[in-house]
């Protein structure tokens, strides 16, 4: 499997690196050799275990077992900083920087120049300036970092983590958070580095970069190593091979005979994070929409659900056009919205059960104004045993449950509302598979009382089990439309990357696209 | 396919989040100093012509500075504190305590002035510390750590100075009473302190990894900044400047009481504000926080010369916190 008689010698190499969590095995013995001189992208679908190797190497958290080799010899970290003082920089999605400081004094951060004993800020601006001009980047280090856009934000960040000059530097998800053109930039840059001897590990899972910017390629699925290969040798089916390929969660119903339209929404924009998103519901279905993070999938529901603005489109629900511009109408309306984030958005964590689920029906357990605790109590009993939330009592806070349980609460304090319409957004993330089985047996329910459905997942098997048609987004566009029946984890994850960055090469895509 | 023909344009530079303020507002908070100092400037204007008699003259200045000079060094103790992205609501209860110590250690102990001095300096770091280890170390949120010390600093303050001291001798009372080139000595304490911490947090690489700390912990900690450690000496630092407040405060009034320090936490934090501090952490200097406070010592002195009842006063203080605050969430306001 290794890339042996290849140019580039190898700066850094995990050796059957193993590391699990609490419930999880993240990794499963995975051995890579990252090389100077190359781009090495890691890729797999959420979950795989991309992100875990990255800590490990980084020092960001130790393996249980394996050997990380810096240069050849064995090495054992403890810290970030210890890998970083070492010559291994890494870069995460999120920002590291001070915005209110100056990008001279975040690229010295913790090591600045002096003199006297006093902070040299002639020193830091002319070292500043010299890291920025190495990287061809035309920045003015005394500019505060909130000044400057997101990408050039993360470019100051790059440059943070080259000003130490590491060996290898490690990219986490770097094109998670600036544009396509932007992204372009980003990779120019990093070909510049990688032919300045740098080896680069490149974490994604937008396969369309991949075929951009790696010279090799290594692919992890469910923690487990799938193999190494050359960039140019291989293709988008060969990945998508190597990425796919877990099991159904349950074998999937036969589709219902599909109702009237009573959704549809044509050329939705919101000016940001998607475009012309055009799609329709049927009465009586479960409709996944599939996609990878950051597909723009969340923020078209949340703009019809009254979350966000919109800038232009044309929304009927049940027939009529509508224009919803608040949560408030849109449960009135009949539509339910259960979010992605249910500690933030969906649960009260410190209050009881039975007080979540009447959360969104106080006024059906009213008595004249005040709160009905028999009512509250009756509904809240009925969706437990509905539900099979285990909890010893309704009284019990939500935050004692476990997530699968916290998430039947979400889901029942929906039901309670009755909602004509449900999105449900990445309904089992966290949630052990027993839990699963239950949450997708409960959707059928809800659908067969009447309630069609709408599921955001990531999770290719979830939305394979149980949609009965899907809609993939890709780059906050809709990529494609496929039968539940028809589809495939192949077929879902290359339109997927349907739309690649301008200027990628255009391969062809696997599956039907 | 025809990818991303106009998603993918760079966003200009001028381009913001929703809901963020314009470049001018931004550039305005950015430079809060000149702006503070433009309003000064105005407020003067104002009032010259509103009070000329009361209002433009030295003795007037002279005693705005003095009722400021002692809580300065509270504000300045809560900016570093507010950098790091903390708070303590025990300097005044530290203040009130360092007093009273004093004033105990001044009448009924047979130490000298140093060593009264040292005792009570190390008393006060050592409430610092506290404060300190179990923020930084434990982990215990900083608003509930210090509401809880402040209590407790409060009652042993309490506890140890009974009806309250007075009468102190003449060679501690020149500390806080004595006039150099016609100004009092607590306005010079400050001119000093705050000129030499103003140098520190703007130069001193110690200093600035307050910035890094409140700005970016994991930053901070991926740069070999020990976060711990740092946010440990802001809170001693705090307490050492509050031990200062308490001791002067003592020497001018001839006399230690435990009321002293009470809502000064409050007051600093308006000042620190106002001064373009970030309460979110990672942003604000010395000099802009000491001219908040510089603002806030003339908006009081306005309110007496036009009359305002005392109570009211509490309410303008409360209302330009709000504001500024408003105005720092409005300006600040990322993604």
């Amino acid at each position: 499997m290794g890339a042996a008689g290849e140019p580039g010698r190898v700066v850094l190499s995990a050796r059957d690196i193993e590391k699990s969590f609490p419930g999880v095995k993240a990794l499963k013995g995975v051995s890579v050799d990252f090389r100077a001189g190359q781009i090495h992208a890691v890729c797999g679908e959420n979950g795989a275990g991309k992100s875990t190797l990255m800590h490990v190497l980084a020092g960001a958290y130790p393996a249980d077992s394996g050997t990380i080799l810096y240069e050849g010899k064995p090495i054992t970290l403890h810290t970030q900083h210890q890998a970083n003082t070492l010559g291994i920089a890494i870069v995460y999605q999120e920002r590291s920087l001070v915005p209110g400081l100056t990008v001279g004094e975040n690229i010295f951060a913790g090591r600045q120049p002096r003199r006297l004993g006093l902070v040299d800020w002639r020193a830091v601006e002319r070292g500043a300036r010299q890291t920025l001009a190495q990287l061809g980047l035309e920045i003015d280090p005394r500019q505060l970092v909130v000044e400057l856009p997101a990408a050039l934000q993360q470019m100051v960040e790059i440059a943070k983590a080259l000003s130490v000059n590491p060996r290898v530097l490690i990219l986490d998800e770097p094109t998670a958070t600036v544009t396509q053109r932007e992204s372009e930039v980003l990779f120019g840059l990093l070909r510049r580095l990688r032919d300045g001897g740098l080896a680069i590990v490149y974490i994604s899972h937008r396969l369309a970069e991949i075929f951009q910017i790696a010279d090799h390629v290594t692919v992890l699925k469910d923690g487990a190593f799938m193999g190494t290969e050359e960039v140019s040798k291989v293709d988008e089916k060969w990945l998508i091979k190597r990425m796919v390929g877990r099991e159904l969660y349950v074998t999937r119903a036969p589709s219902p005979e599909a109702g009237e339209r009573i959704l549809e929404v044509e050329g939705l924009s919101d000016g940001d994070r998607f475009r012309e998103v055009g799609f329709h519901l049927r009465a009586g279905e479960i409709l996944g929409f599939s996609g990878l993070v950051g597909a723009g999938r969340t923020e078209v529901f949340q703009t019809l659900f009254g979350l966000r603005a919109r800038q232009a489109g044309r929304v009927r629900l049940f027939g009529k056009p509508v224009r919803i511009t608040s949560p408030r109408e849109a449960i009135a309306l009949g539509l339910g919205y259960l979010p992605e984030d249910r500690k933030e958005q969906g649960l009260f964590v410190e209050m009881a059960v039975c007080d979540n689920i009447v959360a969104a029906a106080l006024d059906r357990c009213r008595r004249f104004i005040e709160l009905d605790r028999k009512k509250v109590l009756r509904f809240s009993e009925e969706y437990r045993s509905r539900l099979s939330i285990a909890t010893p009592s309704v009284e019990q806070k939500v935050l004692n449950l476990s997530g699968g349980n916290q998430q039947k609460v979400v889901l029942a304090k929906w039901l309670l509302v009755n909602p004509r319409i449900l999105v449900v957004d990445e309904p089992t993330r966290g949630v052990d598979v027993g839990a699963k089985l239950e949450i997708y047996s409960i959707l059928r329910q809800l659908r067969e009382g009447g309630t069609s459905i709408v599921v955001i997942s990531s999770d290719l098997p979830e939305i394979l089990s149980i949609a009965d048609r899907i809609y993939v987004m890709c780059e906050g566009r809709i990529a494609g439309e496929i039968q539940g029946s028809a589809a495939t984890e192949e077929s879902l994850l290359s339109l997927s990357s349907r739309f690649e960055p301008p200027g990628g090469p255009a391969r062809p895509a696997g599956g039907e696209a | 396919m025809t990818a991303g023909q106009q998603a993918g344009a760079i966003r200009p530079a001028a381009s913001r989040p929703p809901g963020a303020a314009p470049a001018v507002l931004r550039r305005l908070a950015r430079n809060r100093v000149a702006v503070l100092l433009l309003i000064l400037a105005l407020y003067n204007l104002v009032f010259a012509v509103l009070r000329p008699a009361s209002f433009l003259s030295l003795d007037n200045y002279l005693s705005i500075l003095v009722n400021m000079s002692i809580e300065s060094f509270i504000v300045i103790g809560i900016t570093i504190l507010l950098v790091t992205g903390n708070l303590d609501l025990s300097l005044g209860a530290n203040m009130a305590l360092s007093g009273i110590l004093c004033g105990l250690l001044i009448k009924y102990s047979h130490l000298g002035l140093g060593e009264i001095l040292a005792v009570t300096l190390v008393a006060s770091i050592a409430m610092g510390a506290v404060n300190g280890y179990v923020i930084a170390y434990v982990g215990v949120n900083p608003i509930i750590t210090t509401l809880a010390t402040a209590f407790a600093y409060q009652g042993v303050a309490v506890w140890l100075a009974g009806p309250g001291f007075t009468d102190f001798p003449d060679y501690f009372k020149v500390y806080g009473q004595s006039r150099w080139l016609g100004v009092q000595g607590p306005v010079w304490y400050m001119l000093g302190i705050t000129a030499l911490f103003h140098l520190l947090l703007s130069n001193a690489p110690f200093f600035r990894n307050f910035y890094f700390v409140g700005g970016s912990k994991r930053g901070a900690a991926m740069s070999g900044i020990p976060v711990a450690r740092t946010v440990f000496s802001a809170f001693v630092i705090a307490a050492v400047l509050a031990n200062l407040a308490g001791v002067v405060t003592a020497s001018r009034f001839n006399s230690s009481m435990t009321s002293i320090g009470t809502g000064v936490e409050l007051r600093a934090v308006t000042a620190a504000v106002i001064g373009g501090v970030a309460f979110t952490g990672g942003s604000g200097t010395i000099l802009g926080a000491v001219l908040g406070a510089l603002f806030l010592a003339f908006v009081n002195n306005g309110l007496i010369l036009l009359g305002v009842e005392p109570s009211w006063q509490n309410v303008v203080v409360g209302i330009i916190l709000i504001l500024s605050i408003v105005i720092d969430v409005a300006t600040r306001r990322r993604r």
